[in-house]
This record gives C-alpha cells, sequence and structure tokens, in this order.
C-alpha cells in the first residue's frame, strides 16, 4: 500500500463528496459535475494507493546492490565476466543460472554456487523464489510470451512490456519498461533481468537456456537465447 | 518520481484536471459530460503510460467498473439520439 497516495486520493474523495452533496441541495449541477468528476482523481488515486505496495525499497536497493557488487568480484576472480550465463532446469523446482567459460557447464552444472566442469570454473546461482510458471511442452512464441510476461509484468514489475519471436531454438525476447531504479543495475554482469528470464525461460520451456546475446536498448533489453 | 504508476498518476490528475475545469468553466451542465469526459483521460492516461501492475486484481475491477460506468453513459446518450 502507498499510504500517501491513499491519505491524498481519500482527501480528495471526501472534500469532492462534500461539494457534491452541497451543489445537489442548491441545485448547481455544473458544481456537482465537477466534485463527481474531482471525486474519481481521488477515487483513482485511493484504488491505486490501496494496490501499490512498497515494502522497504531503500533496503531493498541496498541489499540488491551489495549482492551484485559482491557476485561481480566472484565472477571476476573467476575470470568469468566474459563468459556464458545459461538457465539450467535442476533438481526438484530449483533453477540454476550458470556462468561460465564453457558450454558444457550448462548440461554437467547440477549443484549452486562454485564448481568445477572438468578444468573450467562455474559459478551458478540457485533461483527458487520465481513466482509459479505454466510449463510448457511444445514450443509456442504466444505461450511463452504469455508466461513470461506473467512473471516478468505481472508477478514481479520488473519491466512494462515482454515480446518474445522464436525461430527454431533460438528465442529472441524483447523486454521493455524496465524501472529506472533496476535499470542501474544492468550494467553488471549478474543483471537481474538477464537472471530473470534466462531462468524463467528454463522452467516454462523445462529446457537449458543459453544466452547468446545481450542488447541494452533505450528502456529495455534485447536477449538472444538458444534452447537446448 | 519512483516508478509508472507515480507518473500514470501524475499525468492522468493533471489532465483530467484541466478538461474539468475547462468544460466547468465552458458552463457544462450535463452530470454526466464530466464523468464521461473523466473516465476517457483515465483511459488515455492508461494507454500512453501504462503502468506496470503487480497484482493488480483491484485497478482491473477498477477498469471494467469504468468501462461500464461509460458504457452506461454512453448508450443512454445514443437513446436520446435515437429514440427523441
Amino acid at each position: 500500500m502507498n499510504t500517501k497516495l491513499v491519505i491524498v486520493g481519500l482527501n480528495i474523495v471526501v472534500i469532492s463528496a462534500l461539494v457534491a452533496v452541497y451543489g445537489a441541495v442548491t441545485g448547481d449541477v455544473e458544481l456537482l459535475g465537477l466534485s463527481l468528476s474531482t471525486s474519481l482523481i481521488g477515487l483513482t488515486m485511493l484504488v491505486y494507493g490501496t494496490s501499490h505496495g512498497e515494502v522497504g525499497p531503500e533496503f531493498l536497493t541496498t541489499y540488491l546492490k551489495t549482492l551484485v557488487e559482491s557476485t561481480t568480484l566472484v565472477l571476476e576472480t573467476l575470470d568469468l565476466l566474459d563468459g556464458y550465463a545459461c538457465g539450467v532446469v535442476g533438481l526438484g523446482e530449483n533453477t540454476l543460472v550458470v556462468f561460465s567459460k564453457t558450454t558444457t557447464a550448462c548440461n554437467q552444472a547440477t549443484s549452486p554456487g562454485l564448481g568445477f566442469v572438468g578444468a573450467s570454473p562455474y559459478y551458478a546461482i540457485p533461483v527458487s523464489a520465481l513466482p509459479d510458471v505454466q510449463s510448457t511442452e511444445g514450443l509456442d512464441s504466444k505461450v511463452v510470451e504469455d508466461a513470461l510476461s506473467h512473471v516478468l509484468v505481472s508477478e514481479l514489475g520488473v519491466c512494462r512490456s515482454v515480446k518474445v519471436s522464436l525461430a527454431g531454438n533460438i528465442v529472441e525476447v524483447f523486454i521493455a519498461g524496465i524501472p529506472e531504479i533496476v535499470r542501474e543495475y544492468t550494467k553488471y554482469p549478474p543483471d537481474p533481468i538477464t537472471i530473470l528470464t534466462v531462468a524463467s525461460l528454463a522452467k516454462i520451456t523445462k529446457r537449458s537456456v543459453l544466452l547468446i546475446e545481450r542488447i541494452s536498448i533505450p528502456g529495455g533489453a534485447r536477449l538472444v537465447l538458444r534452447l537446448a | 518520481m519512483r516508478g509508472y504508476i507515480e507518473l500514470f498518476i501524475l499525468v492522468y490528475t493533471a489532465l483530467a484536471s484541466m478538461i474539468t475545469a475547462t468544460i466547468f468553466l465552458l458552463g457544462e451542465s450535463r452530470i454526466d459530460a464530466y464523468i464521461a469526459l473523466n473516465i476517457l483521460t483515465y483511459y488515455m492516461c492508461y494507454a500512453v503510460v501504462r503502468p506496470g501492475i503487480r497484482r493488480g486484481l483491484i485497478i482491473k475491477m477498477y477498469n471494467v467498473l469504468l468501462l461500464v460506468v461509460m458504457g452506461v453513459i454512453i448508450s443512454l446518450r445514443l437513446y436520446e439520439v435515437l429514440i427523441p
């Protein structure tokens, strides 16, 4: 709940209701129309204030920055900054996002954290907090788009719209309207948008997803991914 | 400005206030005109700003409610025109 918006909306509704009563009593229809219109503005604020939740955003921002920076340091130490990122559906409902120099880690990394496939290291981030999503067996761009949109727009509110196009095993995801507060973190290698998209796509398709390319576009991002 | 919801509220409030004040100063006496134009402004701002909504069941219901009100107003006006 956005308390400020609720208080302002409630005030506008109460005052305009009083003015509306006055207008109705005196027979001033213009004043009645004006007050009813104003009460609609107040009602809109009230509705948006009650449904829009903000839980300690400053704290979460600081916490996110700390985690992103520390993860970046780990990737830097492992020399994985220019490596691959892929999503793997792990054991149970967990999804892993794996950073590695080789693509073979996508198929072999099954445990979260730091590990090795042969001589090359990988760093796997478990993403267990994804919202429930309808997984699909067949590949249909509309179904994948709807499922991805449900996770990223409706549940997580991390962007305004998602477009998906499929060509064989190549998936192109256009993400638009990333809020400024999130955009700040997209410059780091463990970019939250990439991690969530890759993990969600892996969970939706129940297949390993390899990130081939990530291009920043104004206010959003374009991800090119390959399904295993 | 934190997000798109605040931006939407700002744009909608500014536009709706301006339109309401204008038709009030023009001496409009039909109450439904005030409400219909306000709802129209709401949908216009909604379409342009597209506020991202998290679990927005209340907002969806509110949108439907406004659409129904708008529909009733337009239907009554059409009825008046077609069957005077």
